[in-house]
């Protein structure tokens, strides 16, 4: 639109720059003929308006043809077209247009008639144009659209320029245009490049520098230029533009802007030249400065730096390397190079102030000590801008600050050094200093000082005995101002406390003012131990003297009392003032012991020096006399003087006087106690015979001395009884050879003259050596007593024997079931002693379980006995035992509790009898019963019978089921010969099939006949009724016979005659199963000519139903084949005899049969 | 479904016994076919034919009761027992599992074979029972779901008002529905209706009441 106004409205005088015009126009221009077919499209990347144009003159643009212009805008784009073809009417419409891939740009589509000089259309010219933006919103349907952006860039206080992609300016908005008061045209210079008619002479050549390097490239422009401005007057601008390209990257136009930077540039040049003030300041300045970049680059040092560094910024520049870098490499101190270099990081990277010593190395090569700060300067948003920073040299500084140190390290060492404890404390007594040695001895390390108080941490290592003097003192010298001195205990490292003397001198001001004190302690431990040896020692002694144990007195020989302690005076009751007035020893000594005074002691100190300790008497002030032990001795090197203690005796002497009494007393006891007593010397002879004692062997040795050389034992053995001399001679004697306790039973005939048994014990009494000094001892009358034990021990000894000989092995066991005792045949039987199991380690019950039950049995003996032992209850049980041959004998073991009076259990007792025997009968028995049982099944019940009637029954079902058939066979008309042929020979050989089985159970028969033998009637019943005893046993049935004894040895069957008994008796035992009454089977056997007669009756219930009760298969009990009968009916018959049964008269049933005696009933 | 000539099984561990019975059977026109044991028996290939079986009660494998009692359900031949020693407890035990009869060997002719008719005429009506059953069944199934609903209401006796209030839907189709089910079953008469669906054993779901208001 405004490039078809520009072309309308500008001059189109010369075709030829038109038609330059045109074609690098923005956009497309095209022309066509009065009807509108299109004559001329602008070259290149036409050919979608191409076809865009040929849409527009189809009337009816076949619906399958790909159309170019979208097709919601084409009936309106080809209506607006014909109404315009048809007026004469400036054409004008929005379309979208379809570029690559149904992607439609947003094209203004315009056109104006030409018309020739006698007003008829010529032709039309027209333009595509873009729309902006079009490619990224191809749905906005406001046609509107474009003139509200045209509007918008009109009215953008920017100045907004257009040029094709070469450079020829192809728009400028109407700001542009106004502001400048240049038109499109007076841009475009010759030759279609852009005139700089606009541009301040001086900035043509930079612009167009620029401008170009941006065409050529495709890179961005941007430069800052004067521009004209339609008063005359140049403003300082900035122009930038952006290439706009096509999908393929192509530049299809430029878009520029001119934004006026006029007031900018001047106040940045005024800034520029304020700065070159500034620095020309600083640069005259005597201080060295110098600025860092926000990352810590050098960027700026002043002149008086760079001088004094000898090294200005820019030397630091393109050695591969870092200004910082290289500034650090050079300038600082190797030593502090690292240390400066962290810390100017850290500042850099926090942004706090950076303050540094480090030595930098000045221009003529001498590293001085410098003090280095920067800090970073801010713009309004907090950013960093610059760091600036100053060096000061502070060489000279160091340098009297190193001598310093150093002097005051020498003083610290001498004071560590000095071997005692230095330490220094502030005017109120706060510790400021320790020498090293006191913190060495405290153990202290540097943390421990910091934490805290000092005096705290001083306080803690003081001895708390004497912490609280220490602190006090240390108070009030401090508060007082005076000297300090004392004594204490601290804790060394070790933990060992040690004495030390400290002091503490305070130092005043000139105004006399207390500033600090110094103190100082050593170590006096060893010292102060040696005197609290001394002391401790001193005190001692002291405590003795004063206290009230003993009396002690220093003496003179002349009979003066120095010194006398409390308790000797105490002792006399004498005081202190006494023996100060001059109490003289001689006279509190009785007369008596002057004379052993002056005659014994005096000499025997002058003597040795000292005097033993002996016994005497004082008289005390009230003249009552104190016994007293007393020992005395002179003092060393002093004849005359000396000490002397003395103890009190009278408590001894009053015990002594109460032992005495005591004595007697106890004589008297001894006499009065109803039993001889009596005491002997080492030898026997006898030194004491209390009164009954006395009485009973009538010697006295108290009235009559032991010097009549009477032996006790031969005073003994006088009125022993003869048979007892001996046995009481060598006892007695035994004792006194050996020292051995005596303990013998005898008897002695008493007073009375009559023998009684007595037991005499006697013990020796051993002085502390261990040598006997005498025999005390006393008879006692067991007259009584040992008759009553002698009773016990017969009836004991009777009981021992029965149980010995007893023919069973009894054991006794404790109630935890260990066996405590075994009689002799138990012994034998086990073929070792109870002892013995003990060394095996286990107990003797285990050991015997182990040892000697067979170990098929042994965890059912184990068990029951555990079950016993827990229960109380009575065991009973068979097992294997082993003999002591070796041979494993059936024993039953029955073990029963012995009670006491509570009812616990004290004793197992149990006897165990040897039934290998009968175990081993039974046994045979049962095989027995086991064969019998076999030959039962053989011969007898339901497999047989089932057997043999189904080994018949076949063959016979086939013969008969084939006569049938060969009947029918015959019958057939005309008969089936060949079939029938075949029927008879299947019966013929199914009928032979049933006659082997008959004759094979004929066999089978016959076979029993063979074990027949001379059995007697009766061990045919009783073998019976051992069979069944189990049975009858635990069905609890009463089984009684009754033979009559003369059936004797005859010939029978036996196993077929016991197999009826069973079957009967099973039966019967069977019948009364269950039923509560009495349960009673008898057989009967009686002889009656050639004929035995037996009777099997029972208490069951008797027969109900009487009519088939001999029948195969008929039974009345539930697990029963209805065989046995059957069975027994045959085999009575087949023996010759006949059976039969009857209920009875008061309750159950016998059954009876009889057997022909001696016939051959089977043969 | 052509008829077959009936077969009878015969299961007897004696060979001479499954012979001879053959033979006899044989020679009176009947087919048999004979095993050695009962899993002989099960495992053989069953034709369509009517059947009997004729089965001994001490097999090697399986006892023949135990047979008897897992061979029940439709399909299965009726039995006729045989052995060799018959006890009462068996015989009651057989005849009660729905033998034909239980014979003790040996038996007659007349017996066997009067049995063997018997239980060929009870499978020969157990057969056509299941073949009429079937036909029903097919018919059955031709119906629509509906024509199942309507099917118990109609044969319970219910009036059509009533049937179609307890289907809730018009007397009129509940009559077209009604006369479907009718055709489709092929049934002559409601009575016929009835008595197929008691064939079928469709339950009679509603009974009418006459003094139902």
């Amino acid at each position: 639109m405004t490039m078809s106004t520009a072309l309308t409205d500008g001059a189109v005088h010369d075709a030829i720059s038109a038609a330059k015009l045109v074609e690098n126009l923005l956009g497309l221009a095209w022309a066509s003929d009065p009807d509108g077919e299109c004559t001329y499209v602008t070259p290149g990347q036409g050919e979608s308006m191409l076809s865009a144009l040929r849409e527009l003159g189809i009337a009816q643009a076949s619906p399958a043809v790909q159309r170019t212009i979208h097709p919601a805008d084409l009936p309106k784009a080809v209506a607006a077209w014909r109404s315009s073809l048809a007026a004469g009417s400036h054409f004008d419409v929005e379309c979208r247009i379809s570029q690559a891939e149904g992607c439609y740009t947003r094209v203004r589509c315009s056109a104006q008639p030409s018309y020739d000089d006698e007003g008829k259309i010529t032709g039309w010219y027209g333009t595509f144009i873009r729309g902006p933006g079009s490619a990224q919103s191809p749905d906005k349907e406001e046609a509107g659209g474009a003139r509200d952006l045209q509007e918008l860039v009109d009215t953008v206080p920017a100045l907004i320029w257009c040029t094709t992609p070469d450079g020829t300016p192809s728009y400028i908005n109407k700001r542009l245009a106004d502001t400048v008061g240049v038109s499109l045209g007076d841009l475009i210079g010759s030759s279609n490049s852009k005139s700089f008619a606009d541009i301040h002479m001086e900035d043509v050549p930079m612009v167009e520098r620029a401008l170009t390097h941006s065409f050529e490239t495709g890179t961005s422009f941007v430069a800052t230029y004067r521009q004209l401005r339609s008063d005359g007057s140049y403003r300082w601008t900035e122009g930038r533009a952006e290439p706009l390209r096509d999908d393929k990257g192509v530049i299809t136009q430029w878009y520029g802007v001119c934004v006026d930077v006029h007031d900018r540039v001047i106040a940045q040049e005024a800034l520029q030249e304020q700065e070159r003030h500034l620095r020309r300041l600083v640069d005259a300045m005597p201080s060295l400065t110098w600025c860092l970049s926000p990352d810590g680059q050098p960027s700026y040092y002043s002149k008086q730096l760079a001088r004094w560094l000898g090294l200005s910024v820019e030397e630091l520049d393109g050695r591969g390397v870092s200004r910082l870098q290289l500034a650090e490499t050079l300038l600082v101190h190797p030593e502090d190079g690292r240390a400066a270099h962290e810390a100017l990081a850290q500042c850099v990277r926090t942004g706090e102030p950076f303050n540094r010593r480090y030595r930098v190395r000045r221009h003529d090569g001498q590293f001085r000590w410098m003090d280095v700060r920067a800090q970073a300067l801010r713009d309004e948003r907090g950013q960093i801008v610059q760091w600036y920073g100053v060096l000061i040299d502070i060489e000279d500084l160091m340098r009297a600050q190193e001598g310093l140190r150093h002097r005051e390290r020498e003083l610290s060492q001498l004071i560590d050094m000095v071997p005692s404890h230095i330490w220094r404390l502030s005017a109120v007594g706060e510790p400021m200093f320790f020498n090293k040695r006191m913190v060495d001895f405290l153990g202290w390390n540097v943390e421990d000082r910091e934490e805290g108080s000092g005096l705290l941490s001083l306080l803690k290592a003081i001895h708390p005995e004497d912490v609280k003097a220490f602190e006090t003192s240390l108070g009030q010298s401090i508060e007082n101002g005076d000297s300090f001195a004392m004594r204490y205990r601290l804790r060394r490292a070790d933990g060992e406390y040690r004495w030390m003397s400290g002091r503490a001198e305070p130092v005043r001001d000139d105004r006399g003012h207390v500033v600090q004190w110094f103190g100082l302690c050593h170590d006096i431990d060893d010292q102060m131990r040696l005197y609290t040896e001394v002391a401790d020692r001193e005190a001692k002694i002291r405590r003795l003297v004063d206290s009230d144990i003993i009396g002690i007195v220093i003496w003179d020989l002349d009979g003066t009392l120095i010194d006398a302690n409390d308790a000797f005076l105490s002792m006399i009751q004498y005081d202190r003032a006494d023996v100060a007035n001059g109490l003289n020893w001689l006279n509190i000594t009785p007369p008596e012991w002057q004379q052993v005074h002056a005659l014994e002691e005096a000499e025997e100190l002058a003597a040795t020096g000292k005097m033993e300790a002996r016994e005497k008497e004082y008289f005390r002030k009230d003249g009552s006399r104190v016994p007293v032990l007393i020992g005395a001795a002179c003092f060393e090197g002093d004849s005359r003087q000396g000490l002397a203690y003395i103890l009190d005796l009278t408590e001894r002497k009053r015990a002594e006087a109460a032992l005495r009494d005591r004595e007697r007393e106890l004589s008297q006891l001894v006499d009065m106690v109803p039993i001889p007593l009596w005491r002997l010397g080492s030898r026997g002879e006898p030194i004491f015979f209390n009164k009954r004692m006395a009485d009973f062997i009538g010697h006295d040795p108290n009235n009559s001395p032991s010097s009549d050389g009477l032996n006790f034992v031969e005073l003994v053995a006088a009125r022993t009884h003869p048979e007892d001399v001996e046995l009481v001679t060598e006892a007695f004697h035994n004792a006194l050879l050996t020292g051995e306790p005596l303990s013998v039973s005898y008897r002695l005939k008493g007073p009375a003259g009559a023998y009684r048994w007595v037991l005499s014990n006697s013990e020796p009494l051993r002085d502390h050596s261990g040598q006997i000094v005498g025999w005390y001892g006393f008879s006692h009358d067991v007259d009584d007593q040992l008759r009553v034990e002698e009773a016990l021990r017969e009836r004991e000894r009777f009981l021992w024997q029965v149980v010995e000989t007893l023919p069973a092995m009894i054991d006794c066991a404790a109630p935890d079931g260990e066996p405590i005792y075994r009689s002799q045949q138990l012994r034998e039987f086990l073929g070792y002693e109870l002892g013995a199991l003990d060394e095996t380690g286990r107990s003797r019950l285990a050991g015997t379980l182990d040892a000697g039950v067979h170990p098929d049995d042994l965890a059912g003996v184990r068990e029951d006995y555990a079950h016993s032992l827990s229960t109380g209850e009575p065991y009973a049980r068979r097992h294997r035992l082993r003999r002591h041959d070796g041979e494993y004998r059936w024993v039953e073991t029955r073990a029963a509790p012995m009670r006491d009076l509570s009812g616990a259990i004290i004793q197992w007792n149990v006897i165990c009898l040897d039934i290998d025997r009968e175990v081993k009968a039974q046994e045979e028995l049962r095989l027995a019963q086991e064969r019998l049982a076999q030959a039962t099944q053989a011969a007898s019940l339901a497999e047989l019978s089932a057997s043999i009637a189904h080994e018949i029954n076949q063959p016979l079902a086939a013969v008969v089921t084939n006569s049938h058939a060969c009947q029918r066979w015959l019958k057939m008309h005309p008969p089936n010969l060949e079939r029938a042929q075949r029927t008879v020979d299947r019966i013929v050989r199914d009928a032979n099939a049933a006659a082997d089985v008959i004759r094979r159970i004929r066999g089978l028969f016959r076979k029993s006949d063979e074990p027949r033998s001379l059995l007697s009637f009766e061990e045919i019943v009783s073998d019976t009724r051992r069979v069944l005893a189990d049975l009858a046993r635990s069905a609890r049935v009463d089984v009684s016979l009754s033979l009559s004894g003369d059936i004797g040895h005859l010939l029978f069957d036996g196993v077929q005659t016991q197999q009826i008994l069973l079957n009967l008796m099973r039966n019967a035992v069977e019948a009364m199963d269950g039923q509560s009454a009495e349960r009673r089977l008898a057989v009967k056997a009686t002889r009656s000519g050639e004929v035995a007669h037996v009777e099997v009756s029972d208490t069951g219930p008797g027969i109900i139903n009487p009519e088939n009760i001999f029948d195969a298969f008929f039974t009345t009990k539930r697990t029963g084949m209805g065989m046995g009968l059957a069975i027994s009916r045959s085999m009575v018959e087949s023996l010759g005899g006949k059976i039969w049964f009857r209920n009875n008269d008061d309750r159950g049933a016998t059954f009876a049969f009889t057997l022909p005696i001696g016939s051959e009933a089977n043969a | 479904m052509s008829p077959e000539e009936p077969i009878v099984h015969i299961v007897d561990d004696d060979p001479r016994v499954r012979e001879a019975i053959g033979e006899l059977l044989s020679a009176h026109g009947i087919r048999s076919s004979s095993h050695a044991s009962a899993r002989e028996y099960l495992a053989a290939p069953r034709s369509d034919a009517p059947a009997c079986l004729i089965l001994d009660v001490s097999l090697p494998d399986i006892n023949g009761l135990d047979l008897q009692n897992q061979l029940t359900g439709p399909g299965q031949p009726p039995i006729v027992f045989i052995t060799g020693h018959g006890d009462i407890p068996s015989s009651v035990r057989a005849i009660k599992g729905g033998a034909v009869d239980f014979l003790t060997k040996p038996f007659s002719d007349a017996a066997l074979l009067s049995a063997v008719e018997a239980a060929i005429a009870q499978d020969c009506e157990m057969r056509a029972q299941q073949a009429e059953i079937g036909v029903l069944q097919e018919r059955y199934d031709q119906l629509t779901p509906r024509e199942r609903q309507v099917l118990p209401l109609v044969v319970s006796g219910l009036l059509n008002k009533q049937a179609a209030a307890e289907l809730r839907i018009s007397e009129i189709m509940l009559q077209v529905h009604r006369r479907n089910v009718m055709q489709k079953m092929r049934a002559d008469s409601l009575a016929d209706l009835v008595r197929m669906a008691e064939r079928l054993a469709i339950p009679v779901t509603h009974s009418r009441r006459p003094g139902r208001s």
